[in-house]
Parts: C-alpha cells; structure tokens; sequence
C-alpha cells in the first residue's frame, strides 16, 4: 500500500476541493460580506458542480471554500449521518480535500448540515453551514424577488406580521413549522433554512459562525457569533417551539431532545432521536464505552440554555 | 484514491481567508495571517482577480497587486482600498470609498489599513466595541489612526458602511472591524503619557 502510494503522482485533473481558484475567490469575497451584514443575501456564482441543484449545493460549495487538510468535518441530512444525501456529500467533500470525518458534532470543525442543529451546544471556532433550498423568508407575500429585494432594502416586513395575525385567528396559534421567519440584529428578515423551530433559537446569540447558503438560488448569507436573531412573534402571544415532552427515545429513553415520529401499523408511534450522533454517543455511553458528551441546548427538563428566550405558551382568547 | 493537491499557493489563499472570514465574525480578535507572503501580498491575492477592482495608496504595493488581474481604479470606484499607512492626507481619498446602497449594501468597499509599528509613538486610541460576532462589550487599543477615520466611519449608517481589516504587517496579523460594529472611543491619549 504505502509504495503504491510513493509511486502514484498526486491527482491533477481537478483543483484541490474541486472548485477552481476563480470560484472559491468569488464565494469567499461574498462570504465575507455575507458575516459583514448579518442575515443580508448576498448574491454569488454558485458553480456547477456534479450533484444537481437543489442536492445541497449551497452548502457544498461553502463547504468547499473552507475545507482543508486539517478540517473535521460532520455532515448531517435531518440529523442523520447516515443518510444517502449526507453520505455521498461527505464522501465526495473528503475525496476532494483529505479532510477528516466525524460523526461528533464536538469534534468537527466544519458541520454542513441539511436541515437541523445538533443538539449539543456548539462552540466557537466552529463553523455550521446550513443548505437552504429557498433562502426568500418572503416569498409567500411576495412573489417577485426584486420586489422582495426592496422589501429588504426598506426592511418593510408588515406582510410579514399580517400573516402571522391570520394564523392566529384560524389557528389561534403560529402554524409555520420549518423555516420561521426570522429577524437577525434586529434588521434583516432570514429565513434559518427548513430546520425545526426547535433549531431556530439555537442560532440566538450562538458561539459557532453559521453560513447559509443555496445553490440553486444563488443567495448566501450568515449568522456571525453573538448574534441576535429573534423568530417573529408578538409581544403577547410568544414563539414556540415543538412540543414533544411526552416522547421519549426508545432507545435511550432521552427527552426533550428533537425526535423522529415512526408511525406503527397499529395506530400508535415509536420515537427515536433525531440527531444520530448524539444518539450514537448516549449509546456508548450506557454500554459503559468512554464518550464526552457535551451540554445541549435543552436540557433533560426541557429548559432552553438562554434563560427567558423561549416563554411559556398563551393561546389567544375566543373571539378576542 | 488521492486527493487533489493543496498547492502552497492554495494553503496561503485559503488561510488568508480563513483569517479575514474570523476577523469579521470576531471583530476586534487578531487573527493570524500565513507567513509565506507579505501580509498585504497576502490579502490581494486571497480576494483579487480579473473580476475585482482595487486603490492603492502606495505605488510599489499597486503594481504588485495589479499582478493578481485585477483593476486599479479611482477610489470611488474600486471595491478593495488598500493603505499600508493610513495618514491624514490618505483621509481624501478613503472618504470617497462606496458605502453601499440600502438596495445593494453588498456593493461597499471593503478597507484594509496597515498599522505603523506597535513600537511606534503615536497616539492610542481606546475602542469599546459591540454588536455581531462580540459577546457583550470588547475593550481594544489601536496605534496609528488618524482621528478623521472615525468620523468617516460614523457617517454611514448600518447596513451601510465600509468592512475594515487592521492590518499589521510586522506580526502578520489582521483585526476587522465590519460595518455591523459599534464603536464608541473611550479616550484618547498619546503615547507619552
């Protein structure tokens, strides 16, 4: 093996991380401007690349911008390591840059994720990126992106605020579930990607960078560290997140952590932890193996680490 | 299966990035520039190409940076402005420099000013900063600057704004301070004290 390794010419076809010198300059001259202007979309290239558009090319070619020698890198589809979409992204990433994997969301250095947050807190010099499919918060009351871009530029959200009212008078409670609509430093309205609500206040003054980015839109934009990003809501009738404090891993018996539902053919669920690597540790953990587990976002009684962020539910009154 | 090769000048590009990309999520927290180049050869050749524009306050660093493709242009229009000294008579041209539109505030320059050396007398500026990337409130103390940079600074509004990176060369380090950091100065007083 080694001497087969000696004899064998490094690989030239391809620039090192795939994206030629031009591409990564151009995405990381944006990126910058991207952490300048919190939650600001900022328009890129967005190169071919040999996954199809909407497979998570945003976040790849972020991803590839910042890779080295040196990065751990975890990549997650719904929480899942394993995952074809997680897996192939991080076999083609690796083949193309050297970099190490993980599946420990403390280990990695890098974390290209499609759709959740790890439940363990994570801390600075880390570097999330999220894949975004639709990266326009106002799409819904706008159809026109110029005019969504003034909307921006005015930061003119009352469609915005219109639409959670009607919510309430239907539904008597915010009904977005992915993708809440969020405010970052209190100027730009985002849209933190399809994650869960119960993701979107781990972003709110997070240690860890986050670069958000869709390829098939061409729009990246980012949460710096110590940022604050607050979920539309009114002052009365508070965000809130899932609700899932009655279910329980059945493996691991966890709670208050995000789960996947398993509808069984007799009616009733089973619940199992959404985010494999975590689960994968609280595992080893019971069978005695020697693991670090780090603090989460939620504590075991459902306590989020901000103190007062999230608050305690109110249903609109009847006919109020 | 062997990966693509990562090329010194690969290595220094990106870890000129990597250093510019932490200076403006922690701005105020020095970041280590690679030793390989000047620290201002560095920048240029991290960020420049045929597609950029850039001013040069300073004629030898300008016809190095010309070598990257990109353009040399007025300050008014450039979108990279670099002083390796920033001196009052600098003051004209950096207050030309775009600040961006509320349409596209992605359009501002973006200002990278070299500090003279820490040994250097000159007067201290003491900075309280706050806002994304600084938890609560960060005390810093920069050398070198004129005042006038301050008051150019301040008469943009966020998200308007220029992104500054300090820069000094002799420790190969850069400090940014992007357009979404308030700044306050505490005090100010010179070196003599």
């Amino acid at each position: 093996m080694s001497r087969l390794a000696a004899l064998a010419k490094p690989q030239t076809g391809y620039s090192y991380a795939f994206m030629d010198a031009f591409a990564k300059r151009e995405l990381r001259r944006r990126m910058l401007k991207a952490v300048a202007i919190p939650g600001y979309q900022v328009p890129y290239a967005s190169r071919e690349l040999p996954i199809a558009r909407g497979w998570g090319t945003g976040g790849l070619q972020a991803t590839l911008s910042l890779v080295g020698p040196e990065t751990v890198l975890k990549v997650i589809d719904q929480g899942a390591d394993d995952s074809v979409n997680a897996a192939n992204l991080r076999r083609f990433i690796t083949r193309m840059s050297g970099c190490q994997t993980t599946t420990d969301a403390l280990q990695a250095t890098i974390i290209q994720s499609r759709h959740r947050i790890p439940e363990e807190i994570l801390r600075e010099g880390q570097i999330l990126v999220l894949q975004v499919p639709d990266p326009e918060p106002l799409r819904a009351v706008q159809s026109d992106s110029s005019a969504c871009h003034h909307m921006h530029a005015d930061a003119d959200y009352g469609q915005m605020w219109l639409v959670l009212y009607e919510q309430l008078v239907r539904y008597k409670r915010y009904i977005q579930g992915a993708s809440y609509p969020s405010l970052v430093n209190g100027r730009y309205l985002i849209s933190p990607s399809p994650i869960p609500r119960w993701d979107t206040p781990k972003l709110h003054r997070a240690a860890h960078l986050t670069i958000l980015s869709a390829g098939r839109e061409k729009r990246i934009y980012a949460v710096p560290p110590y940022t604050d990003v607050r979920p539309l809501e009114f002052s009365d009738i508070p965000f809130q997140v899932e609700d899932q404090r009655t279910w329980a891993d059945e493996r691991t018996g966890a709670r208050y952590k995000f789960m996947n539902e398993l509808p069984q053919a007799d009616g009733t669920a089973r619940y199992e932890l959404s985010d494999t690597g975590y689960a994968e540790k609280l595992i080893a953990k019971q069978r005695g193996q020697a693991v670090t587990i780090g603090r989460t976002y939620y504590d075991d009684e459902g306590n989020f680490y901000h103190d007062g962020y999230l608050k305690p539910p109110v249903i609109p009154e009847q006919g109020g | 299966m062997f990966e693509p090769l990562y090329t010194p000048q690969e290595a220094q590009d990106r870890r000129a990035f990597l250093a510019l990309l932490w200076a403006a999520s922690q701005p105020g927290c020095w970041q280590s520039l690679p030793s390989t180049a000047p620290s201002f050869i560095a920048l240029g050749q991290a960020l420049l190409d045929l597609e950029t524009s850039f001013y040069a306050a300073d004629e030898a660093l300008a016809r190095q940076l010309a070598r990257t493709g990109a353009r040399a242009l007025p300050p008014e229009r450039a979108d990279y402005l670099f002083f390796p000294v920033l001196r009052d008579e600098h003051l004209e041209a950096l207050s030309q420099a775009q600040r961006g539109t509320l349409l596209y505030p992605d359009s501002a320059a973006t200002i990278f000013i070299g500090l003279s050396d820490p040994h250097d007398e000159g007067v201290e500026l003491r900075l309280t900063l706050q806002g994304p990337g600084v938890n609560g409130l960060l005390q810093i103390a920069l050398r070198g600057i004129p005042f006038g940079l301050w008051t150019l600074r301040a008469q943009a509004r966020y998200p308007l704004g220029w992104d500054i990176y300090f820069v000094e060369p002799e420790r190969g380090q850069v400090l940014g301070l992007p357009r979404s950091t308030q700044v306050r100065l505490s005090e100010a007083h010179s070196q003599e004290e």
